[in-house]
């Protein structure tokens, strides 16, 4: 029998409910519309996609901060999607996250060394002088100096705080950490620090990171596989070779066009997909990039595509890019498509 | 406009926060004096060498005020002044009260409404009604129901008072409920209990105590009202309301009688409210930060 | 013509943990209307404490220690609080870099537009709304009309930083400090809200701060830069000359740290670091703050620092060694 993935999303959905205003109709959000994939142990899975189109509800409901409206999440073969808080709370030491804003994922009033401490506390892994020095150890690992321990947040920098973040999530030794933009608030230098050091840890202790990201070069650097959403659904999953080397959905190539270059001499060489940026309360039919879509068809605007493999792990919803074929002719179809 | 024009470097000392407060804020400070002097004189009364403030005696009927009698005697001659210290201990223990419960009593209510959206509905409409009817006239209402006596002055005050204290601690849960420091803490494993007590309540402590003063100083005036329509505290035991009800006859002739408790009310009154706001800058987290530009 | 913003020897020191922090230390820069700035530098620089003082926004006792901030003719450090109000909001956009902190989370984001809109007095409630919609289109939050009425935690991250940019837009100002404004966004919707700053420039004359750590925006937006470190700006050129021929070894070290995209040799290969931390504060060098940790380094380096010097038409910094080493 083999063992089971690390990680099992099967068709993940989360729909908000918004008020409905006094007069209007029922306005649903539907931020992530039948997500799935898998993630094994110690590999990192790059996830992109436009701002607002459910990355980070997608990162939320896989460490179940809410619960998601359908849909299975497996961690070691256990669905935790719809398990109560108390069941819930002993998986969490095999699920961290780093949140997107390091400056409200700080509580205010506690001092950094109490931050970091809290979830040895909470899980009875450390107490007295071997909390202090496990604390004091993490400080070291992320960067932050020992003198700071003592410092509330408001005393760090935005990339300090981040750090006290990543501090945080390390302290259980966890399998997976959920990384939503741990990196966008950091300065280039510590970047690049962060990211090595997420890669020793990796290295070092098997972890494996969904890393929410939306500098594509550091998503390039870091993934073994890379994800790309766009309103609420996945649209291209591939190895990261073959998603930078040779994008196949149109929206993955609009964004990786759209990167800015740090070399003022290729200034404005970048082509931005046109149109208004479709709402989640009511997303498109047919294929959801279609209005925005430069080779859209009439076709895509009635039927919407599904996830197919145009080569080993590889997989586009594109009625262009990946057509509905039989099996074994994707592949070759994936050849011509370069 | 150069650098050491303007910058005196001081060196960082923390001051006693408490004294820094105070030093910044005569005002609380001379409030907190006054309160001191009303509670030990209430607390010590039994103990302190004053005249009997219930004993009666017909011949010193409505003495003004003298050495022996500093404020006075009532229309029974007894001391207005050592009926005042006594009457203290009233409005001490019913002011506190009323802040304690009414506090806890929200604190739970709220924590609970704020933080479960179907008791919300249901508990906020409950307290709206309960603050639609004026306090006075509900705890009059209360009053009248129940056997007399200063436990029941205590449970009739506080029960208007308590939506105003669900209403600032659930706007409070409301607010940090959506931090996502909240989040990260649930995701670290930090259990409900726990939760509030680190990382919610801490958040409402400070606007929790200044409203205590406000229920407080309330709570002072409406057991007086209480006492002066005859509804609060019983007649044989001294309090400022009964006194100045006693004392509302005689105010053409005798106005000490009433004007004594008087005064004593009022001036406690307002010595809690100053002290109220002198708590709320001390408690302010900005001026706990340890740090602030030179 | 004067410039729009003067900026001569500010400083923001703090006292913390027993120790002086001279977050910002001695920094100068002028700005003409219209005008692009980058300030980029390592987290903890002293960026955003330089962008609060400009506003007056330093929290615990008002005012910066020293400096002189010239802003359209008014002096900012001595202007009264009502006036500091209006240029607030006003004259100056600020876009913060907590863009949850920033947003007030009882309030529906339609609520804290209009009420700046109205700040103004000139617009009515229905015109503050409808502008309120033309500010969220701007900055591509789709159905914005829908939207109005939802509150912070409703939006995700990157449309809670559009919302700010609306904010600090709404009331057209001559100079947007924008501190880290797109860190939350993904490159298409980051590359029409960049292009959005710049149409404003084009079109009303204003002028940006644009405050990141990532070097191709600077590329991309800005015309000139100045680097900071530690407190101190360290280089200050044109963004051609910056990015062409970088001189102080920190800047080099910057961008030799970012991974680039299509750059396959780099793939989960170590990226390049600037070996260890910010000096703290406590043992902050007195020759160059950038010694430690300096490969050039050495003992005029660490026995005082380096005087700010001209090299070549408009290319500053401070750096002994300025240039010395091969670009790598
Ligand atoms: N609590 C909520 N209530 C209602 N709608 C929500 C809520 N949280 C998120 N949304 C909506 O769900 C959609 C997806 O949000 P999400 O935060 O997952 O986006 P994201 O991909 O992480 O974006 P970003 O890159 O900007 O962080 C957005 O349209 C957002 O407005
Ligand atoms: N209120 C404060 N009290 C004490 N120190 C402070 C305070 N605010 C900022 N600092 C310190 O000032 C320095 C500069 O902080 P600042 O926020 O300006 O950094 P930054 O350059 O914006 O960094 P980032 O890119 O991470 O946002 C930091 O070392 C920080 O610790
Ligand atoms: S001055 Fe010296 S120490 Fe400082 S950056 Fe230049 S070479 Fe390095
Ligand atoms: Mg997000
Ligand atoms: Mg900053």
């Amino acid at each position: 029998m083999t063992e089971a993935p690390l990680l099992e999303v099967e068709n993940l959905v989360k729909h908000y409910a918004l008020s409905r205003g006094w007069f209007g109709a029922p306005r649903v959000v539907h931020a992530v519309d039948g997500v799935s994939f898998n993630m094994e142990r110690g590999e990192t899975l790059g996830l992109v996609g436009e701002s607002g189109c459910g990355k980070s509800t997608v990162a939320r409901c896989i460490v179940r901060l809410i619960e998601p409206t359908s849909g299975s999440i497996k961690v070691n073969g256990r669905d935790v999607a719809h398990l109560a808080e108390r069941d819930m709370r002993p998986m969490r030491r095999d699920l961290q996250i780093v949140f997107q804003d390091p400056f409200s994922s700080l509580n205010p009033r506690h001092r950094a060394g109490a931050i970091v401490a809290e979830p040895l506390v909470n899980f009875g892994l450390a107490e007295g002088a071997e909390l202090e020095r496990r604390v004091a150890e993490l400080f070291e690992r992320v960067g932050l100096r020992k003198d700071q321990l003592n410092n509330r947040p408001h005393e760090f920098s935005g990339g300090q705080r981040q750090r006290l973040g990543i501090a945080r999530a390390l302290a259980v030794n966890p399998a997976l950490i959920v990384c939503d933009e741990p990196v966008s608030a950091l300065d280039v230098s510590i970047q690049a620090q962060v990211i090595n050091l997420l890669g020793d840890l990796q290295r070092d202790l098997g972890l494996a990171y969904l890393f929410v990201a939306h500098d594509l070069a550091v998503v390039e650097h870091i993934s073994h596989r890379v994800a790309v959403m766009y309103l609420g659904e996945i649209v291209e999953i591939a190895p990261r070779d073959d998603l930078f080397d040779a994008p196949q959905h149109p929206y993955t190539e609009a964004l990786l066009a759209a990167v800015p270059s740090p070399d003022p001499r290729n200034k404005r060489k970048r082509r931005l997909i046109e149109g208004e940026v479709p709402s989640p309360i009511s997303p498109p039919a047919g294929c959801r990039f279609h209005t925005r879509c430069p080779i859209a068809e009439a076709r895509c605007k009635l039927e919407a595509p599904r996830l197919r493999a145009i080569a080993p792990g590889h997989e586009v919803a594109c009625h262009l890019r990946a057509p509905r074929i039989s099996g074994k002719s994707a592949k070759l179809n994936a050849e011509t498509a370069r | 406009m150069t650098l050491a024009a303007t910058s005196p470097v001081t060196p960082p000392s923390a001051p006693p926060r408490l004294r820094g407060v105070f030093a910044r804020h005569p005002v609380a400070a001379a409030g907190s004096i006054y309160i001191a002097l009303v509670a030990i004189g209430a607390l010590a009364a039994p103990f302190l060498p004053l005249q009997d403030p219930i004993a009666m005696s017909p011949i010193d009927r409505l003495k003004p005020p003298s050495l022996e009698h500093f404020f006075g005697t009532d229309s029974f001659g007894r001391d207005v002044f050592s009926r005042a210290v006594h009457g203290g201990r009233v409005s001490l223990v019913v002011g506190l009260g009323v802040a304690l419960v009414s506090t806890m009593i929200g604190l739970v209510v709220g924590v609970l409404s704020g933080f479960y959206r179907r008791a919300d509905a249901v508990v906020m409409r409950i307290m709206d009604a309960v603050m639609s009817i004026p306090s006075i006239l509900l705890a009059i209402a209360l009053v009248t129901i129940n056997k007399p006596g200063v436990l029941t002055i205590i449970i009739s005050i506080t029960v208007p008072e308590i939506p105003r204290v669900t209403r600032v601690v659930r706007s409070v849960v409301l607010t940090v409920r959506e931090q996502t420091y909240i989040e990260a803490a649930v995701a670290v494993g930090t259990r409900p209990l726990k939760m509030l007590a680190r990382h919610v309540l801490p958040n409402a402590v400070a606007p929790l105590i200044v409203q205590a003063t406000f229920i407080c100083a309330l709570a002072v005036i409406i057991e007086a009202s209480l006492s002066f329509l005859g509804a609060g505290t019983p007649a044989e035991i001294p309090s400022w309301g009964n006194m100045m009800a006693g004392g509302r006859t005689f105010i053409r002739n005798a106005p000490w009688v009433l004007l004594c408790p008087g005064l004593m009310l009022g001036f406690t009154v307002l010595s809690i409210n100053m002290l109220g706001d002198g708590l709320r800058d001390l408690l302010d987290p900005r001026m706990s930060r340890a740090a602030g530009p030179v | 013509m004067s410039a729009l913003l003067e900026v001569a020897n500010l400083s923001t020191h703090f006292h913390s943990g027993g120790h002086l922090v001279r977050a910002v230390d001695g920094v100068s820069f002028t700005l003409d209307a219209g005008g692009v700035l980058g300030i980029v530098g390592e987290s903890g620089c002293g960026k955003s404490v330089a962008a609060m003082s400009i506003l007056r926004l330093i929290d615990g006792k008002p005012g910066v220690v020293a400096g002189d901030i010239q802003f359209d003719g008014q002096d900012l450090r001595v202007l009264d609080e009502s006036g500091m109000r209006k240029v607030r909001g006003g004259k100056i956009g600020m876009i913060f870099q907590e863009p949850m902190t920033s947003l007030n989370p009882v309030l529906t984001v339609g609520r804290q537009i209009t009420e700046a809109i109205r700040l103004d007095g000139s617009f009515s409630n229905a015109e503050a709304r409808d502008r309120a919609v033309e500010l969220l289109r701007l900055v591509r939050i789709a159905e914005a009309e829908k939207r109005l009425d939802d509150y912070p935690h409703h939006f995700s991250g990157g449309m809670r930083q559009r919302v700010m940019i609306a904010l600090a837009l709404s009331r057209s100002p001559k100079l947007l400090i924008a501190d880290e404004p797109t860190t939350a966004l993904d490159v298409t919707v980051q590359a029409q809200i960049l292009d959005l700053l710049l149409d404003l420039r084009d079109r009303l004359g204003m002028a940006i701060i644009l405050i990141t750590h990532d070097l191709g925006v600077v590329a991309e937006t800005c015309e000139r830069a100045l680097v900071m470190y530690a407190g101190r700006k360290i280089e200050e050129a044109s963004v051609a000359d910056l990015f062409a021929s970088p001189l102080h070894p920190y800047t080099r070290g910057l961008m030799n740290s970012v991974p680039r995209l299509g750059d396959e040799t780099s793939r989960r290969r170590r990226l390049l670091e600037i070996p260890g931390v910010v000096p703290s504060p406590a043992a902050m060098p007195s020759g160059c703050r950038f010694a430690p940790r300096c490969r050039l380094a050495e003992d005029r380096c660490r026995a005082a620092y380096p005087q700010w010097r001209a090299y070549g038409a408009g290319h500053f910094a401070a750096c002994w060694r300025a240039g010395e080493a091969p670009h790598d």
